[in-house]
């Protein structure tokens, strides 16, 4: 399960993720992302301290996101890497989630 | 006929006549069906036979006299049409079932309330019949002239014979409403029977019924009360009265008053038919102008379910003699009303065991702490490939692998991925349950099936019935079982221990050891037959030994999990540490690993992982255990392996075939097999070329 709150601050729009960023939910945090995309200026945050686990298309879903400017905030060990390596040409880890 | 109108001659050709007449027209009389019509009828009829210039019926039902006046009469225009039977001719005449002519009335003092009334009109003679049969009184017949002494006994004689036609009409008219009421309240009741077992939802059949009560109950509306399944309050659940468009909304149900009658009748049992001034006395809304009321208990198996409540306009609707049937009509409501809660109540339990089943399974999951796979080996990489192609076939798998390698997680991944997967996934691990009572869990059994089987038990194939079957620990099935087992695999039917009944299961298998199956086969402690049927489609999952290059990932993965379990904050892992964690032999593989790094985690005093030493030093011990774990594994994988690439060759030759047929041989496009694969057209070409897969093209 993942819950996914929006709150907007001064310039940016901030997305706080709590469960796994697996699945289903990928497509339901992608649905709110494109939405909040259409207004123009605006810089986004999206915070993964509460994040349990990302399987693959999670992963390709934030490799877009930090495409397009968006800025993340993670703690757990094993987040931190995963995001450090976002733009890594290597192959992808495979992650599911069964 | 009215005597001033025409005069009859008294000839023996008119009389012939008149009896003619007579005969006619009680064949017309008796063909009039309605008593509550009949008298418009004699009054029309009887002016062809008899002189008279007024008409009067006594109606025993109704306890009413009702008069006509002919044109002949005075006052017509005073004259009630209907008035009360005392003090009245027809009364008389009824109640002494005597004929009365009277050639005038002055001085007549026994009947002042009809004598005033037809002196008004200017009536001087009388002659008066009681309309009786051999059976039963019906009333009386008066007819009247305004000429004294207008009734011969010779007329009076013909008259009587007039009165007895009447009556036998009458009797008819009575007999046949009664018969057709009795035919349709039978209908009533089948008509209810029929709704009571064609639909389970009680408000539905309630509204329907109540108002086929209503119209062959001849009465203007009807309502059931139950008892509210919270407060156990009387409600009301459905009202029928015309003109009342109110529909009572789910929830919503009106409380019935506290001093109301089908309270009474709820508590007590028993039917009741009220009267008028108690009627009044029951606080009806004034809209609903009730003025009868009958209440019958809804007596289901073992208590009163609830109140069924007709009411009526008109006054003294109901009798006791109709409380037998509405007392039928009750029970027939009883049952819709039982059977309507009992399917609420299955219903209820259904979606009850349905939400703890959901929690139940996520309970499980949970509970493993283990239902991610991560890694980026070549090794997983095949398994995973392995598992994609054969989950949504329906065949048996056999999962090969090391204690601790997550074969549990594999057969997990393959339900998930089928077709099955919102279905049961039911496990047992062959070796945890003792040899005894391990048919009884698979199977199930009867009560008394042995001693201590003290009540009936479902077993594992049959709560598996449209999932999957996950067997763990194969090889330590004991030998008498096997056969059972593979009667399963093979007819998909099997007997409870205790029980001659077969029955059938259609669960998917998936078997997994980490034993040498093949070699079991060959000291026979396994039979060969049960092996080949299981071993369809292997799957080896390799040890932590045979993709070093995921333990990183993997000590990320837990040292994340376990950090955030133990509140803390680990965010570096040394590099020595990470390479003695690479190089240890993991003879447990990951579930040691998951084991190692939570006691790390536990030690770990700081943001830097801290690994025991001891827990990773490659003892003799430790090299041992794991060439012993591999040895096990091996043999197994290398009887198999020859034949693996064939097979998952085959598999996915099937695949493909399958796709290409159902995108009608089309490989690009939008609805083409490479689209319906979830692959890249050249992909699936490729793999195509590989297996040796052409489309035949014909020209038309």
């Amino acid at each position: 399960m993942l819950r996914i709150s929006y709150s907007r601050m001064n310039h940016m729009d901030r997305w706080t993720l709590c469960g796994q960023l697996a699945g289903a939910w990928v497509h339901e945090l992608r649905s709110c992302w494109e939405h909040s995309r259409k207004a123009p200026g605006r810089g986004a945050l999206v915070d993964l301290s509460d994040v349990t686990f990302i399987d693959e298309s999670g992963e390709k879903l934030l490799s877009e996101m930090r495409h397009a400017g968006v800025k993340f905030v993670a703690t757990g060990i094993e987040t931190k890497h995963l995001i450090q390596n976002l733009k890594s040409k290597a192959e992808k880890t495979l992650r599911r989630l069964v | 006929m009215y005597s001033s109108a025409i005069a009859i001659p008294e000839t023996d050709h008119s009389t012939a006549e008149r009896y003619e007449s007579l005969i006619r027209i009680a064949t017309s009389i008796r063909a009039q069906r309605d008593p509550r019509e009949l008298f418009g009828v004699l009054v029309h009829e009887l002016g062809q036979v008899l002189q008279f210039d007024a008409i009067a019926q006594f109606d025993e039902s109704s306890n009413k006299v009702a008069i006509h006046l002919g044109p002949g009469c005075l006052e017509k225009e005073h004259c009630p049409g209907e008035i009360a039977k005392e003090e009245t001719v027809a009364a008389w005449v009824y109640e002494h079932q005597e004929t009365l002519v009277l050639g005038t009335l002055d001085g007549e003092r026994r009947f002042p309330h009809s004598t005033r009334i037809m002196q008004q009109a200017g009536l001087q003679s009388v002659c008066a019949f009681p309309l009786t049969t051999a059976h039963r009184r019906l009333g009386s017949l008066v007819i009247a002239s305004v000429h004294r002494d207008a009734y011969s006994p010779e007329e009076v004689r013909f008259c009587n014979l007039v009165a007895g036609q009447i009556a036998l009409a009458m009797d008819d008219a009575i007999n046949f409403r009664a018969s057709q009421q009795s035919q349709e309240r039978l209908q009533l009741l089948l008509d209810l029977t029929n709704r009571v077992v064609s639909s389970l939802n009680l408000r539905d059949v309630l509204n329907e019924i109540s108002a086929s009560i209503r119209r062959v109950m001849q009465c203007d509306g009807a309502a059931i009360m139950l008892p509210g399944p919270e407060d156990g309050k009387l409600r009301i659940y459905a009202l029928d009265f015309p003109g009342n468009p109110e529909h009572i909304e789910h929830g919503s149900e009106p409380q019935v008053q506290e001093k109301a009658s089908a309270l009474e009748v709820f508590q007590r049992g028993e039917a009741m038919v009220l009267t008028t001034e108690e009627v009044r006395r029951e606080a009806l809304p004034p809209e609903l102008e009730l003025q009868s009321l009958a209440n019958a208990p809804l007596k289901g198996r073992s208590r009163t379910v609830g109140v069924l409540s007709l009411g009526a306009h008109r006054e003294d609707a109901f009798s006791p003699d109709d409380l037998p049937f509405l007392t039928q009509v009750a029970r027939q409501v009883a049952i819709a009303v039982e059977n309507a809660v009992a399917f609420e109540e299955v219903s209820d339990l259904k979606n009850k065991l349905t939400l703890e089943k959901l929690y139940l399974e996520d309970e499980i999951r949970s509970e493993l702490k283990f239902e991610e796979i991560v890694g980026k080996s070549e090794a997983l990489r095949r398994v995973l490939h392995q598992v994609e192609t054969v989950a949504p076939t329906d065949s048996t798998v056999l999962i090969y692998g090391e204690t601790g390698t997550g074969k549990e997680l594999i057969a997990r991944a393959v339900h998930n991925l089928s077709s099955r997967q919102s279905r049961a996934f039911v496990k047992l691990n062959c070796a945890a349950i003792p040899t005894g009572l391990l048919e009884s869990e698979l199977f199930g059994h009867e009560r008394g099936a042995f001693t201590g089987a003290i009540s009936q038990r479902v077993g594992r194939f049959e709560l598996a019935h449209h999932g999957t079957m996950f067997l763990d620990e194969i090889g330590e099935v004991p030998l008498e079982l096997q056969p059972k087992l593979l009667r399963v695999l093979q007819e998909r039917e099997f007997e409870r221990l205790g029980s001659t009944r077969t029955l059938r299961t259609d669960a998917r298998l998936i078997a997994a050891t980490n034993r040498d199956l093949e070699a079991l086969v060959s000291e026979q402690k396994f039979r060969s037959d049960l092996y080949y049927r299981l071993n369809v489609f292997p799957v080896r999952v390799p040890s932590l030994r045979e993709r070093p290059e995921d333990i990183p990932l993997l000590v990320r993965h837990f040292v994340q999990q376990f950090s955030r379990q133990l509140s803390k904050t680990i965010d570096t892992i040394p590099s020595e540490t990470m390479t003695t964690l690479v190089r240890y032999p993991w003879p447990g593989n990951i579930r040691e690993l998951q084991n190692v790094i939570e006691r790390a985690a536990i030690l770990s005093k700081g943001p830097v992982l801290l690994v025991a030493s001891d827990d990773l030093r490659a003892t003799p011990n430790s090299q041992a255990l794991a060439a012993s774990a591999a040895a096990d594994a091996e043999p197994a994988w290398n009887g198999t392996k020859r034949n693996m690439r064939s097979m998952l060759d085959d598999a996915e030759r099937q695949q493909i075939l399958t796709a290409l047929e159902q995108a009608d041989w089309t490989v690009a496009g939008p609805n083409g097999a490479a689209s319906r694969l979830d692959m890249k057209r050249s992909t699936l070409q490729s793999r195509m070329k590989k297996l040796g897969i052409r489309i035949a093209r014909t020209s038309a």
